[in-house]
């Protein structure tokens, strides 16, 4: 049984979907399930910082995507550890049918709305992961990468989609999202 | 090596602490306020991811990155990628330094606290005001780096595998920084700031923003 489960945000800063993303995880991570979940921090990640390596190696992680350049799950790719699961933005965005807006910084209502309706999705695949019955597979860092090069596969986990927006990788343990619309 | 364009400014990437997130916001003041069109913030997710248009970014610019705190993330995802900043501005000593951004007729300046805060989404008032200082910061520095006398080499990212997640004890010495001013850092094999550091590398009244002539 997992304790807790380590969030990744894809990190980025230059898209405001990116700005989405993140705003969501920090609900999750302080509102929804604080105490239950992580936020992994990439380039403390890559740093070499101890809680950042040993929340990917030692927790389910979930990785949420904002856009098609899928940032997040190549970068867990590179890095040798499978996620749990995988939340994709843009599905959930195309069925609340709310707008990512203009403003990176600080989100507007509608994006703001956008980031809430993200937080439930990952909360709810978080309580999943959480159950007793779920097992969490032990991942090991692979301590070399290539960076900066368009060298990932399309689709590297052969993801399985469960409801909009949440995925799972092929290779992982299934997942209730039962209540998930 | 050439007159450079565009700066390109890369503040840590961070999530986690609240100084990443005054990071970023000082990069947003910089590249949406300050010197929108001349300067382009660095998206680290993308670069790693290979994106086209990011590698040549950090690559054809010359890049200031923003360090949130004493990891010092960012420039060591430049070590890992074989790149070297034009320049580093280190957040922790400048949130120690009187405000430069306000006329200090009213006294405003001693009025002023420059801390992160605890808000990560979006920084508080405190922490506003240590980005904004961050960003004015950032500002003299892209414009120093856009004079026709600064030249820059364009770099090339680094092929093939690199050791990753490992960790270095002491970053500064890793990329061969040499301290200019308090918080403000160029690499020893970069082009010198000649506007800072006139004074013996002091960089003239030591704040690093009033020195530009």
């Amino acid at each position: 049984m997992a304790e807790r489960v380590c969030l990744f945000p894809c990190g980025g800063i230059k898209k405001t979907e990116s700005t989405v993303a993140r705003i969501a995880t920090y609900i999750v991570n302080e509102e929804l399930l604080p105490r239950q979940t992580m936020i992994l921090c990439v380039p403390a990640f890559l740093r070499g910082v101890e809680e950042d390596l040993v929340m990917v190696e030692d927790f389910p992680t979930v990785v949420i995507d904002c856009h098609g350049e899928n940032c997040g799950t190549n970068l867990l790719f590179r890095a040798g550890v499978t996620p749990a699961a995988r939340i994709f933005i843009p599905d959930i965005a195309e069925v609340t049918g709310l707008g990512y807006g203009s403003s990176r910084r600080e989100l507007e209502a509608e994006a703001l709305a956008l980031a809430e309706a993200v937080a439930g999705k990952v909360a709810a695949v978080c309580r999943a992961l959480l159950e007793p019955d779920y097992v969490s597979p032990k991942q090991t860092i692979k301590m070399s990468a290539s960076l900066a090069q368009q060298d990932v596969p399309a689709d590297p986990f052969a993801y399985l989609k469960l409801a909009d927006g949440i995925y799972r990788p092929a290779s992982m343990p299934d997942f209730s999202v039962k209540g998930v619309s | 090596m050439g007159e450079a364009r565009k700066v390109a400014v890369y503040p840590c990437g961070g999530v986690g602490f609240v100084l990443s997130s005054v990071a970023r916001y000082a990069a947003y003041l910089v590249t949406e306020d300050l010197l929108p069109g001349k300067t382009e913030i660095v998206d680290a997710q993308r670069l790693l991811n290979g994106l086209p248009d990011e590698v040549a970014l950090v690559e054809e610019n010359p890049t200031i990155i923003i360090d949130g705190c004493g990891y010092q993330c960012g420039s060591n995802l430049f070590r890992l990628l074989g790149l070297k900043p034009a320049a580093r501005l280190l957040i922790p000593p400048i949130a120690k330094l009187p405000a430069t951004f306000l006329c200090d007729c009213a006294g405003l300046k001693k009025q002023v606290r420059l801390a992160p805060g605890t808000q990560r989404r979006v920084p508080s008032e405190s922490g506003k005001n240590l980005a904004t200082e961050v960003a004015v910061r950032a500002k003299s520095m892209a414009e120093g780096l856009l004079r026709p006398n600064y030249r820059y080499e364009p770099q090339r990212v680094r092929q093939g595998q690199t050791a990753i997640c490992g960790y270095v004890n002491n970053i500064p010495e890793e990329v061969g920084y040499v301290m200019i001013a308090e918080g403000v850092d160029r690499p020893n094999s970069m082009p010198r700031l000649d506007w800072l550091e006139q004074d013996g590398g002091k960089g003239g009244c030591g704040c690093g923003v009033d020195c530009l002539p």
